[in-house]
């Protein structure tokens, strides 16, 4: 079921108004329920991929828990533990392994192997799955907690159905946030009643998050569709505005779909974490990643790149576990050589970009540069957006070898004035919605801009009289249902994220 | 307290979006559907005689020609590709807003198995105008809940299927195309549609050789979908005593719809239903009255029209118990209704740029008609000769010595004169000119039109309204 759909507007008030109205005890219970009903609208037998994780992971967790009370020496209840979360990493990640990466293994054996002269498909094959919604979010979710348990960050948790909701939690389920049982375990335990003004933010959160996906992510999807569908006909310039475009198109597609699972989160009355924080406004590279993904990055920091070593074992280990994490970071977002590279790219900037600070500091030094000026820290984000975006080539491509036909085509045709005479209309968006699209683009940065500088919008709406609010929300509503790009007129498209 | 206050606030919202949603469907709705239609659902009076099937009927029977000739209150709830199916689930719908006496029903089947013609959007401009009602959503329950189900290109419809009764989700990038005509209020729209009330004349001549029909090969087969939706009709009109009226209007069709239309003698047999096949009546000339012989899908033009709107009026008033509703004071709208349908017909008459459009339009018992010939030629030029003999007029004897045509559109009765400059006496009253620098045509002393040369373009046609004498169009072609 995707949030931009017929059905979930029809399912979540129904599970909003059910939940509010039952007995607190049952309220998780029936959550669970809605969840695996949410999961099962788009593949009823994958739901048993989630029930095992649930049950490796719940289970590991009171493993980890009797072998903390059981008296045991602390070396042997040391490595006691490390068995149960190697155990229980294994047992997640094989499942991971083999819907998502056992072909991208294969392919890359099999290329080895051909060095010898053995074909490795005469022995195996490439299996023929479909690969479960989300099974990179919930998976990693479910790891997360074996190790807050055996960090000893929370108690296991004893009642299955509340960490099993906690594992399928529907707003999070399929694209994150990828949320940390410290977090959303105690609110699954203590349900909070209705609060009208909790519910109105998070109603406006939503909209926020449906304005961004099916008014922009999936109006700039027509354009850079178009585009990267026909390089022999839109090279050059073409190829250079999508390829910007693709960036604004991923960043709304991802956090709308992040904004609309925090606010119908807040609806129902649980605090999710914010995923993304204006993360075009970045400075540097770095910087880009602590605002992109942040649960994901935050993952990846707290349970691999700290038990890696961090920074803590000098400047060359430091860059290898970064630049480990970034590779990793690649294929987690998928099961191919482009997103490693795209994930490598992003490790290797912050790589040179350290490396190079001193140089960088010293020149700034020798200009006079003032670090706080408006136009510095405008060349700083414009130069972060140029090399975050380059990147993205390498993400949106089927293959590297797609991806460098795109920079092929990029660079090799000059047609700068395709943005002064008007054919950059003839993209799949006409004249009307490539305006709406750009006008959409610079809301957001707006917004984002607020954002960065700790204005809320939604305490400003707030703060209104209740009419002007009553208007704000209708005026919204209507906007995202004339300009939203849904109905007979387009396929609704799939969030990006859920391939991962 | 608070808590009250809250749920008004909230009452209050949820209406507001209500309201607006619903204000900013209408607006981006396309009109096509209720600039057909929307007068019958605001109708008060009566409606005695409902026409149904595809465009053949949408575009040959006119309800105000039946209103002027005979009184007979009726809508013309034909549309574009509808198949019997979805006629079935017409007159379901329409039969929540009117009671009829009579319905006209063409069983002349152009998709034959199919639920709906090849394109999704006639669906859309037959039911649109529909308001949100059970039977609507049973409509769609029946016609479409099909998974399977593709229009002609293809695309599956079951994931639009609920767009037939909330069509925002069908219109709403109309925004980048909004005109004048989608602020209209549904006042407007009703208006307009209450001149032609559902029906539309077709300009243009195409000249079929053959009257046979098309062989698509060996495979005939009864079609059960059709005959199964006509069986259900037939029920319902028994059911709320309603007298169906089967008519074929397929001039030319496959031999699918050929074996249908044939086999309706026998239900209509077996029922005790009227049956006309049109296509077995000398009603039409082959000539100048069809519109169009593409493949399968032949339709009259206004000429057409005129003359089976004319035979199945007769037919209505002398076969069923219709009311002649003329001198009722519920209906007196129906003459400002039928005001506007003349001057829609007039308008019509005088957009028309070429001589053979024109000339279907002047086949209409509401004019008279002054032909100044300035180069008999034209009369033979591109089968002009076939249209001028459609509404009367005798071409081999117009095209010697005679430079002026009077003609009576009623009777079809042409007076031919040499004309030079003298006064002449007509049937329709004196004819005289001046030719003093400018050329002035006049019709008992009065000035019809003046041009500055006499001799411009090979023909000039002014019409007169019959009833009042007021000059409706000059024209001249060259």
């Amino acid at each position: 079921m995707l949030f931009n759909s017929a059905e979930f507007l029809i399912f979540f008030p129904i599970v909003t108004l059910v939940y509010f109205i039952m007995p607190r005890k049952i309220k998780p219970y029936w959550l669970l329920a809605a969840s695996y009903y949410f999961y099962m609208c788009w593949n009823a037998e994958y739901i048993f991929l989630i029930l095992y994780a649930t049950i490796v992971t719940y289970v590991s967790g009171l493993l980890i828990e009797k072998v903390k009370s059981g008296g045991y020496q602390k070396n042997k209840e040391k490595n006691l533990k490390n068995i149960i979360v190697a155990g229980g990493f294994a047992l997640n990640l094989i499942v991971l392994f083999y819907f998502k990466y056992f072909n991208f293994g294969l392919a890359i054996l099999t290329k080895l192997f051909s060095l010898i002269k053995l074909d490795l498909y005469l022995y195996v094959s490439p299996i023929d799955v479909v690969l479960p919604v989300g099974i990179s979010f919930f998976t990693f979710q479910a790891l997360s907690y074996i190790m807050d348990v055996y960090r000893d960050e929370i108690c296991a948790e004893k009642n299955f159905f509340q960490y099993a909701l906690f594992v399928s939690f529907f707003p999070q389920l399929v694209a994150g946030p990828i949320e940390r049982s410290k977090n959303l375990l105690k609110q699954i335990s203590t349900p909070r009643p209705f609060e009208f003004e909790r519910a109105r933010d998070g109603l406006l959160l939503m909209l926020w998050g449906y304005f961004l996906k099916v008014v922009l992510a999936d109006r700039i999807a027509i354009f850079v569709d178009s585009v990267y569908g026909d390089l022999t006909t839109f090279a050059g310039c073409y190829i250079v505005v999508a390829t910007v475009l693709f960036a604004f198109q991923i960043y709304c597609d991802f956090a709308g779909y992040s904004v609309i699972a925090m606010g119908t989160a807040e609806i129902l009355g649980f605090e999710l974490m914010d995923n993304f924080e204006s993360p075009y406004l970045a400075g540097s590279v770095s910087d880009f990643w602590r605002r992109w993904h942040i649960s994901l990055t935050s993952w990846f920091k707290d349970y691999l790149y700290i038990p890696l070593g961090g920074s803590r074992k000098g400047k060359v280990r430091k860059y290898i576990n970064k630049l480990i994490v970034f590779l990793v970071s690649g294929l987690w977002h998928g099961a191919s050589m482009s997103f490693v590279v795209w994930g490598g790219l992003n490790g290797l900037y912050q790589i040179i970009g350290e490396i190079l600070q001193p140089v960088r500091y010293k020149a700034g030094t020798l200009l006079k540069l003032d670090k706080e000026s408006l136009g510095h820290k405008l060349i700083r984000i414009l130069t972060t957006f140029i090399l975050v975006d380059f990147s993205w080539i390498f993400f949106r491509a089927e293959s590297m070898a797609d991806a460098v036909k795109v920079i092929k085509a990029m660079f090799t045709t000059k047609n700068a004035w395709i943005l002064f005479e008007g054919s950059i209309y003839y993209c799949g968006l006409d004249q009307k919605n490539f305006w709406l699209m750009i006008y959409g683009i610079i809301l957001l940065m707006i917004v984002d801009f607020c954002k960065s500088k700790h204005i809320a919008i939604r305490e400003v709406i707030a703060k209104q009289y209740v009419w002007i609010r009553w208007l704000i929300i209708d005026a919204a509503i209507i906007a995202l249902f004339v300009f939203g790009i849904w109905g007979s007129t387009y396929d609704a498209a799939n969030f990006i994220y859920f391939q991962f | 307290m608070d808590k009250i206050k809250k749920v008004i606030s909230a009452i209050v919202l949820l209406t507001l979006v209500t309201v607006s949603l619903n204000k900013v469907s209408s607006i981006l709705q396309l009109k096509e559907s209720d600039n057909r239609y929307a007068a019958y659902f605001a109708e008060d009076a009566r409606i005695d005689v409902l026409f149904l099937g595809s465009s053949h009927v949408r575009y040959t029977f006119f309800p105000m020609e039946l209103w002027n000739d005979y009184g007979i209150s009726s809508f013309n709830l034909a549309g574009n590709g509808n198949t019997i199916p979805v006629c079935y689930w017409t007159l379901v719908n329409a039969l929540d807003y009117q009671m009829p006496k009579v319905v006209v029903m063409d069983v002349f089947d152009m998709w034959p198995g199919r639920i709906f013609g090849e394109v999704w959007g006639q669906v859309h401009e037959t039911f649109d105008a529909f308001p949100l009602s059970i039977n609507k959503y049973r409509m769609v329950k029946d016609l479409f809940d099909d998974k399977e189900l593709k229009d002609g290109k293809g695309n599956y419809i079951y994931d639009k299927r609920w767009e037939l009764l909330w069509d925002l989700g069908e219109y709403h990038t109309r925004w980048v195309s909004l005109e004048k005509e989608d602020f209209y209020g549904q006042a407007k729209l009703e208006e307009g549609s209450a001149v032609w009330k559902g029906a539309y004349p077709l300009a243009g001549v195409a000249k079929r050789n053959e009257y046979v029909y098309l062989n698509k090969g060996e495979e005939i087969y009864y079609d059960e979908i059709s005959a199964d939706y006509l069986m259900r009709m037939i029920l319902l009109c028994k059911e709320r005593d309603i007298t169906l009226l089967l008519i074929n209007t397929g001039y030319d069709c496959s031999d699918e719809a050929k074996y249908f239309a044939d086999s309706v003698y026998d239900i209509s047999e077996e029922y005790n239903i009227p049956y006309i096949d049109f296509t077995k009546e000398n009603l039409i000339n082959f000539e100048s009255d069809l519109y169009d012989t593409s493949d399968n899908n032949i339709h009259v033009n206004f000429s057409g029209a005129e003359k089976l709107t004319s035979y199945i009026g007769a037919y209505l008033s002398e076969h069923f118990q219709l009311q002649d509703h003329r001198e009722d004071d519920n209906y007196v709208r129906w003459w400002d209704d039928y005001h506007r349908f003349t001057e829609s017909k007039k308008e019509h008459l005088r957009l028309q740029g070429s001589i053979i459009n024109y000339l279907i339009f002047l086949a209409d018992e509401d004019y008279q008609t002054i032909f100044e010939i300035n180069h008999s030629d034209i009369l033979h030029e591109d089968g002009n000769a076939a249209m001028f003999q459609n509404i009367g007029i005798d071409v081999e004897r117009a095209f010697h010595n005679c430079n002026l045509i009077v003609l009576d559109n009623e009777s079809g009765n042409a007076e031919y004169f040499y004309f030079d400059d003298s006064e002449i006496s007509t049937g329709i009253g004196e004819i005289s000119c001046i030719d003093k620098g400018a050329f002035s045509l006049y019709l008992d002393k009065k000035e019809l039109y003046e041009i500055e040369n006499k001799d411009e373009g090979k023909i000039r046609i002014t019409v007169l309204d019959k009833n009042t004498g007021e000059v409706v169009d000059m024209h001249i072609f060259q």
